[in-house]
């Protein structure tokens, strides 16, 4: 079975087409993984085998080139809705919540004939950036259980990384793909803003949240994202454009020397400035230097308004946080504090209670920025800031086509080791290098390329809006002649 | 700038969150630390620029829907998370205006 | 002291649109509570607002009908409180850029002089669209309120004056006038009683001459009459207040309407900042150039032109004008019962029965729908059966008193004057030979009044006339009675 679930997604289907395994072994196959790894808390529910969600007829009729999703296990990350499951989203608050209705991602999922293995841990609300701010605990590193997964994708990322199954939803705000695959050795892509419907997707940040996937490869990535992306008219910020077959510009290559033959990849200077731990920056110069072999020109690039990002994010995100988040209040759904004495001791203990610290923190930081007397300072400002960033993106895709750079500056760090009650900051600055992307609502990636002290680094590759295929294909074209993406955890080999 | 303890009560009573006499000089001082990240803003100048009300700028204008309704929940799918309902009706503490 | 008030009103108009303003629910009012509610009205999480079309095209029309700017580009934004009614914590509103803004009605006021009336124009700053909360209910349990939902998201527009209304008399004729357009251009029920047109009149004092006051803000006024006993009560107060030397406080009041008084709702307001921000779940609304010129083409003919063009064209009086098109249905009865009555290109005729009609339709007509509490729609006298009554009084097939009793039957048994007239044998004897003899008999009946009449009583014809009038239960030709019985009474004389 171990290699079973080492198989990419083209794998198991050309095993199901075969019927050299049946849907329901596969299924079994991933689900004693993720049990086996249970310790890992990556799942907040694992399903038993369901009947009803395989589609047998798909193993007949030899449609796996249709359909080549079919029978292939996902795992949500808790933050979809699913009428089946408990989307809680890493919050107390939501501890029992069942929604009434499917998120677009988990219908799209299921129409393409995937059953769910289960759903996966986060933080809370999506803030965080090591998997530790979920309410119902924290989740290991699979290559070293003492280090985090990276966040706020946290289970997503570590149930993929352990092989408990093939592919994962995720959803990056500020990072929340790429870094946690980053952290775990797995690829996972961000797509444009607007590209993946919202609609049933917990809002952290509504004009930063963007739904993904994390897979063991790029060309996964592109089979996930066949299946989520797509207009949804549901969600006003979803994008009216055509469906696309992602994998479509994955021809195989390999044979090829030059495959990036005049892609220019643009290197941004401020992406290997102070702060970039210096094994992680090599690592990084490395897969640079494969990609330069394999045909790519190398343009170095700057981001002048780079270090506003930081800032800038943190103003809009939790402006729309504090806002987003005025909704759990205890009337309607969700866990209302007992014995309140009044209404307003109601909203107030309900909220006190369902809420973790740094999703209060966020709340006040939103709250602060939009208070009268500081609006024109902070949030005006930082939309603004938003804009010449923007601008910065724009003017750099002028000169190169992609732009390759490190996902984070260090790698997983331990459990534990951030204190961010007393300095949240320090978490912040593990987002340095993702969050421009999301502040200019581009695509971007983040795909293995080697190890630092036993522990994965990401290289991180970004393109123009609607360019996701560009982005996959650099990927893909990259993991051809590289294994970094078929390595696994060492305790997953054994 | 700084927040003050007696900023971060109105801060509190605002959003609704409760914070204990105890709980508000840690709460303070991470504010803070975050503050003194946002406030980097105000270094940059941002004179020449319109304030981008969304990020898609004008790649998505508005669309609108039909005026036509569909069906409305069910009383169960309204219903099956209420912490306190009764009568087709929510139940929130007593409220007095 | 000359004392001068100042006020501005901000009317919510409910926006007669079959679906919520964000979400594709119905919007029926009375029925089961939490009943015309899905995953937008609940605020659940994951749930996003979609623009309704319709609620759009009401705002245009308001736009146009106040001859202000549709602006091109306007902007949803949130309002960030915590209240049982309002399921997301924040009301979808317009702030910064409304949908309309800079128009104006005019509005008819006593000019202080000789009695006479003019035109005054009354500024209107904006328009703009926002969703209603649900509704809390008190009195349904001991120790607990209870929230229906059903009227959250339902669409309003926010109609905002400037504060050009310098009396009572003006600010309940800008209202008055205000629920008469909403209707007339079909955007709003105006129904008062089921909340459909609710008031905030924003007022302040001064000494005529100086600058605006400190004004207060007096809520939810669902009545013409609550609206002016609610602005006397303030007015009085206020000058009593700055008389006696005591100074207004800006504040939110609350009428009370069994006792007829404001009182201040301080406890609301100490925290209020909304913290206003541009939702980021909306992009910014776009109108065309297109778009408003087909909703012009579908805008009916506007009030004040109609009555202009009733006064130019049918040579009424502006007063007859003003009743016949104080109702679009009203007036569009009358043209159609004018109509009926001339043919349009025949001036002469149209004008001769221009007045007929106003008259009947303003007296006897509207009496019987004031009595019955009908509305024109709903009137069981066809338009067709209207003109029919006319024609039998301009042709003297009966008379005016007749006719009194005419249109009430009409009105109950929904036939046609003819009909009426032919069954009950009510047609106006105007046969001269016929009515000579009557009148004779009538004479020789009463020699002692004739003698007296003889002698100088000319007052008793009047009562001759009405004796004729009882010998033929009103059917005399009163002209031709009268004609003949002062021949006969006079001959006598001689």
């Amino acid at each position: 079975m171990s290699e079973l679930i080492q198989q990419d997604i083209r794998g198991l289907q050309s095993l199901l087409q075969k019927g050299e395994v049946k849907p329901s072994e596969l299924f079994a196959a991933f689900r004693a993984q993720a049990q086996a790894q249970e310790s890992l808390n990556a799942f907040a529910a694992i399903n038993e085998f369901d009947e009803s969600e395989f589609d047998e007829s798909a193993a007949d009729n030899n449609g796996g080139d249709n359909n080549p999703l079919a029978n292939i296990p996902i795992a949500h990350k808790s933050i979809f809705c699913s009428r089946r499951h408990v989307s809680h989203c890493g919050s107390n608050i939501l501890k029992e919540f069942k929604s009434p209705f499917d998120s677009a991602v988990v219908e799209r999922c299921t129409a393409a004939g995937m059953p769910v293995l289960g759903m996966t841990h986060m933080d809370e609300f999506a803030m965080g950036s090591s998997g530790e701010h979920s309410a119902f605990g924290a989740t290991a590193n699979p290559w070293n259980t003492a280090y985090v997964p990276g966040g706020s994708s946290s289970g997503s990322a570590a149930a993929v990384a352990a092989r408990c199954v093939p592919i994962a939803t995720a959803t990056d705000t500020g990072g929340s793909i790429r870094q946690p695959a980053a952290f775990c050795g797995v690829s996972g892509i961000k797509p444009t803003y607007g590209r993946v419907s919202r609609w049933g997707m917990v809002a952290f940040a509504s004009s930063f949240d963007q739904g993904g996937v994390i897979a063991k490869s790029a060309e996964d990535c592109a089979l996930g994202l066949n299946a989520i992306a797509g207009f949804d008219e549901r969600d006003s910020t979803s994008l009216q454009v055509a469906d696309e077959d992602f994998t479509a510009a994955l021809a195989d290559s390999s044979d090829s020397p030059d495959s990036l033959k005049g892609v220019r990849v643009g290197i941004p200077q401020e992406f290997f400035q102070e702060g970039l731990d210096s094994e992680v920056g090599a690592r990084v110069q490395e897969a640079i230097q494969q990609l330069q072999k394999m045909g790519a020109v190398l343009v170095e690039v700057s981001l002048p308004s780079f270090r506003f990002a930081i800032p800038a994010y943190y103003v809009l995100t939790c402006a729309e946080a504090s806002s987003n988040l005025s909704r759990f209040d205890g009337v309607r759904y969700g866990a209302r504090a007992e014995d309140a004495e009044s209404l307003g001791d109601m909203f107030e203990q309900t909220r006190s209670q369902g809420f973790g610290q740094e999703v209060k923190r966020r709340i006040f930081i939103g709250a602060y920025v939009l208070s009268y007397g500081y609006y024109d300072a902070y949030y005006r400002r930082a939309m603004k800031v938003r804009q010449i960033i923007s601008n910065d993106f724009a003017r750099v895709f002028e000169q190169c086509d992609v732009l390759a750079g490190p996902t984070t500056p260090n790698p997983a760090f331990k459990l534990n080791a951030v204190d961010d009650e007393h300095d949240p900051v320090a978490m912040y600055q593990q987002d340095i290098y993702t969050v421009p992307v999301n502040l200019a609502g581009l695509p971007a990636m983040s795909i293995p390329c080697g190890l630092v002290r036993e522990l994965p680094v990401g290289l991180q590759l970004i393109a123009p809006r609607m360019c996701e295929a560009r982005l996959l294909s650099v990927a893909h074209q990259y993991q051809t002649t590289t294994d970094f993406h078929r390595q696994s955890p060492p305790s997953i080999k054994a | 700038m700084a927040i003050s303890d007696s900023d971060l009560q109105k801060l509190a009573s605002l959003t609704r969150v409760r914070l204990s006499d105890d709980e508000r000089q840690p709460v303070v001082d991470s504010l803070n630390s975050i503050l003194s990240l946002i406030d980097e803003l105000q270094q940059i100048d941002v004179e020449a620029i319109d304030a981008m009300a969304h990020v898609q700028g004008s790649h998505n204008p508005l669309r609108t829907r039909a005026p036509e309704p569909t069906a409305a929940y069910s009383q169960e799918q309204v219903f099956d998370n209420a912490p306190q309902q009764q009568d087709g009706h929510f139940l929130v503490p007593k409220v007095i205006e | 002291m000359n004392w001068e008030l100042v006020i501005g009103l901000e009317i919510h108009v409910q926006l007669l649109t079959h679906t919520k303003i964000f979400s594709p629910a119905p919007t029926a009012y009375g029925q089961p509570p939490n009943s015309q509610v899905q995953a937008v009205d609940l605020g659940l999480p994951g749930a996003l607002p979609v623009l309704n079309r319709g609620a759009v095209e009401c705002a245009i029309r308001l736009g146009l009908a106040i001859d202000a700017t549709v602006n091109q580009r306007s902007e949803f934004a949130r309002k960030n409180y915590f209240y049982p009614d309002l399921p997301k914590g924040y009301q979808i509103s317009q702030f910064e850029f409304p949908v309309v803004s800079d128009g104006h009605i005019m509005i008819r006021d006593d000019d202080g002089n000789d009695g006479d009336e003019e035109d005054i124009r009354i500024g209107i700053t904006r328009a703009h669209l926002e969703e209603d909360a649900g509704k809390l209910i008190h009195d349904l349990h001991p120790q607990h309120s209870a929230v229906d939902l059903n009227r959250a998201g339902v669409p309003l527009l926010e109609i905002v004056s400037e504060p050009d209304l310098r009396s009572i008399l003006q600010a309940v004729r800008y209202a008055t006038q205000m629920h008469q357009l909403v209707q007339w251009v079909g955007i709003c029920d105006g129904n008062m009683q089921e909340g459909s047109f609710r008031m905030d009149a924003n007022i302040s004092v001064r000494r005529s001459g100086e600058p605006f006051g400190t004004r207060c803000e007096i809520k939810n006024l669902n009545s013409f009459r609550f609206l002016e006993q609610a602005l006397k009560y303030e007015q009085t107060r206020q000058i009593e207040l700055v008389e006696s030397g005591g100074e207004v406080v800006q504040e939110t009041r609350l009428f009370d309407t069994a006792k007829g008084e404001t009182r201040s709702m301080r406890s609301k307001e100490d925290a209020h900042d909304y913290r206003y921000f541009p939702d980021p779940d909306l992009p910014p609304l776009l109108i065309s150039d297109e778009w408003i010129a087909a909703v012009r083409a579908t805008l009916p003919e506007l009030p004040q032109a109609r009555r202009a063009r009733f006064c130019a064209d049918y040579q009424l009086s502006d007063y007859d004008a003003a009743q016949l098109t104080s109702d679009k249905a009203f007036a569009d009865y009358y043209e159609q019962v004018l109509g009926a009555v001339a043919s349009k290109d025949d001036v002469a005729a149209i004008k001769a029965a221009a007045k007929l009609v106003a008259n009947w339709m303003s007296g006897d007509l509207s009496a019987l729908l004031n009595e019955h509490k009908r509305a024109i729609d709903d009137c069981p006298i066809s338009h067709a059966n209207f003109a029919g009554l006319i024609k039998a009084l301009q042709d003297n097939t009966i008379s005016g008193k007749i006719a009194k009793a005419v249109i009430v039957d009409m009105w109950e048994s929904g036939a046609s004057a003819d009909e009426i007239i032919e069954r009950k044998g009510l047609k106006q004897i105007s046969d001269s030979g016929a009515l000579e003899k009557i009148a004779q008999e009538v004479v020789a009946a009463h020699p002692q009044q004739a003698e007296q009449y003889r002698q100088g009583k000319d007052k008793l014809l009047g009562f001759f006339v009405g004796q004729m009038m009882k010998a033929t239960q009103g059917r005399s030709n009163p002209e031709q009675a009268n004609q003949l019985l002062r021949r006969l009474l006079d001959e006598g004389k001689q």
